[in-house]
């Protein structure tokens, strides 16, 4: 689970251990949902590193309900969205190096930076492994520096993903499309991938009723793999040119945070003429993103107003006002990539940034 | 800052931790609570206020039962020109909330230039409250 944080940005698992964190949580469920918040090194300390551990289990007192088999809860779901759970977060400080047997002999090699070998400093918790004396070549990463080695994930054809998905539902995207436009509202729902048939298709269509928002539930079943979600920037009353439909938002680019976790997650905008995508293409700088900016995104919402307000073609085109000044805001550190689709089916698409 | 009552309650658990060129006992752990009533509000105690009974109510019956210095200054946007939510945040502490709302009716509901009377999104009806930790990440409610 460290290693996973750490590297991949994941920090929601299920343990099928229930000693695990045993004495944490009062739930007498087989399985419970661990999540790491934070995790701080205090090698210097003489400690491992401290953990802010989240420990969810369902909350049936409150009508939470979990349909499929016992311990399963990814079946689990709730009217209200988050009522589902109950979260007890403790900060536990683990490891005595002290009571740490020499498993890093004094001098021996190639432990790296981290871990050491004779000198006093304590055991980094992810060692590379000893050569033992064998000629052999380290590990990419564990040479001179000792620090794990980072696997990238293999390249993923952006734009060709789009494709297939769009395509995919794009009959069942028209549909929510009229439906929003007909309403006034929003709407929106998640895409998702057939385990087993690698169907692509769309589900838990809904809306808040509200001309501007909507919660988009993300539940999918243990067949299902979310990929991604999609919601509708609709009309406004009396306006029926699709380009006063504003382009995707700040608010919709910090959005993405909710499923960071998921690799090439996408979430499409369908302003009916067009279709906008954003997608996390480097999860470390969208975090650092993400961490300093989310405090202020009703002020940044508000300069995208503004920003577009003072674009020459505002008043006939505020989609492409709105789209010029959300590119400016995200300028070229965000981590995020937005594209557009520029044929008429919406499946076909181009990078903006 | 004024510290009512630190608890340090020290627990200790054996276990085994196996990796494929080390087995060692671990381990001390510590548990550490904190409980402060002055600021910095950390996200537990924010999280054990018992907002969720708002619900339905106008964003000022919240403040004006909120028992910890706060500052609401601005209406947040959904769409850039729809009012949408309060953001409220907290002296010296990182962790924030933001005050949701559906129909707004005690002024017009649109901005062209995303500016609202503060005052009058106050009488506004809470739909839901969000809170954010100090990494910005959305945590539940506990009450």
């Amino acid at each position: 689970m460290w290693l996973n944080y750490k590297i991949f940005g994941w920090n929601r698992f299920i343990s099928t251990d229930s000693r695990l964190f045993s004495s944490e949580t009062v739930s007498s469920g087989s399985e419970r949902i661990i999540q790491f918040r934070e995790v701080e090194e205090h090698f210097v300390e003489g400690r491992l590193a401290s953990v802010y551990v989240c420990i969810s289990t369902p909350n049936f007192a409150q009508g939470c309900t979990c349909p499929g088999n016992e311990g399963d809860f990814s079946t689990c779901s709730c009217t209200i969205r988050d009522c589902c759970w109950i979260t007890n977060c403790d900060l536990l400080t683990f490891g005595d190096i002290s009571s740490f047997p020499p498993v890093f002999p004094p001098g021996g090699g190639g432990t790296g930076s981290g871990g050491s070998g004779g000198g006093g400093s304590p055991p980094s918790p992810f060692p590379c492994p000893s050569l033992q004396g064998r000629a052999a070549a380290p590990p990419p990463g564990c040479g001179s520096t000792g620090n794990p080695p980072i696997y990238p994930a293999p390249p993923i054809n952006i734009l060709a993903m789009l494709t297939e998905y769009t395509t995919a539902i794009n009959s069942a995207s028209e549909i929510m499309v009229v439906q929003a436009n007909n309403e006034h509202v929003e709407y929106g729902q998640a895409i998702v991938r057939h385990k087993t048939n690698s169907t692509i298709y769309t589900k838990n269509k809904r809306t808040d009723n509200q001309p501007n928002y909507v919660e988009i539930v993300h539940y999918v079943t243990a067949n299902e793999v979310l990929i991604g979600e999609e919601h509708v920037h609709e009309d406004f009353p009396n306006k029926t040119n699709p380009l006063d439909r504003s382009a995707p938002s700040m608010s919709d680019i910090f959005a993405l945070s909710k499923n960071r976790a998921i690799p090439n997650f996408v979430s499409f905008i369908n302003c009916g003429n067009v279709r906008y995508a954003l997608v996390i293409e480097n999860l470390a700088v969208f975090a650092q993103f993400y961490r300093n900016n989310f405090r202020q995104v009703d002020e940044l919402d508000k300069q995208q107003n503004t920003i577009a307000g003072q674009q020459p073609n505002w008043n006939s085109n505020w989609q492409l006002a709105t789209e010029i000044a959300l590119l400016q805001l995200l300028g070229a550190n965000s981590g995020v990539a937005i594209y557009k689709s520029n044929n008429t089916e919406k499946t076909n698409f181009i990078k903006l940034n | 800052m004024k510290v009512l009552l630190i608890i340090v309650a020290i627990l200790l658990q054996q276990s085994e931790l196996k990796a494929e060129n080390m087995e060692a006992s671990i381990t001390d752990f510590v548990k550490i609570n904190i409980i402060i009533d002055t600021p910095p509000y950390p996200i537990g105690h924010l999280q054990m206020l018992n907002l969720t009974q708002y619900v339905g109510q106008p964003i000022d019956s919240l403040l004006t039962h909120l028992n910890i210095p706060y500052s609401a200054t601005r209406v947040g946007s959904c769409r850039l020109q729809y009012a949408c939510y309060l953001p409220v945040f907290f002296p010296n502490t990182l962790p924030f909330m933001q005050i949701w709302v559906g129909d707004v009716i005690h002024q017009p509901h649109f901005s062209q230039n995303g500016i609202w009377d503060i005052s009058l999104f106050k009488k506004e009806i809470i739909t839901k409250i969000k809170l954010f930790d100090e990494n910005s990440e959305e945590v539940p409610l506990l009450y």
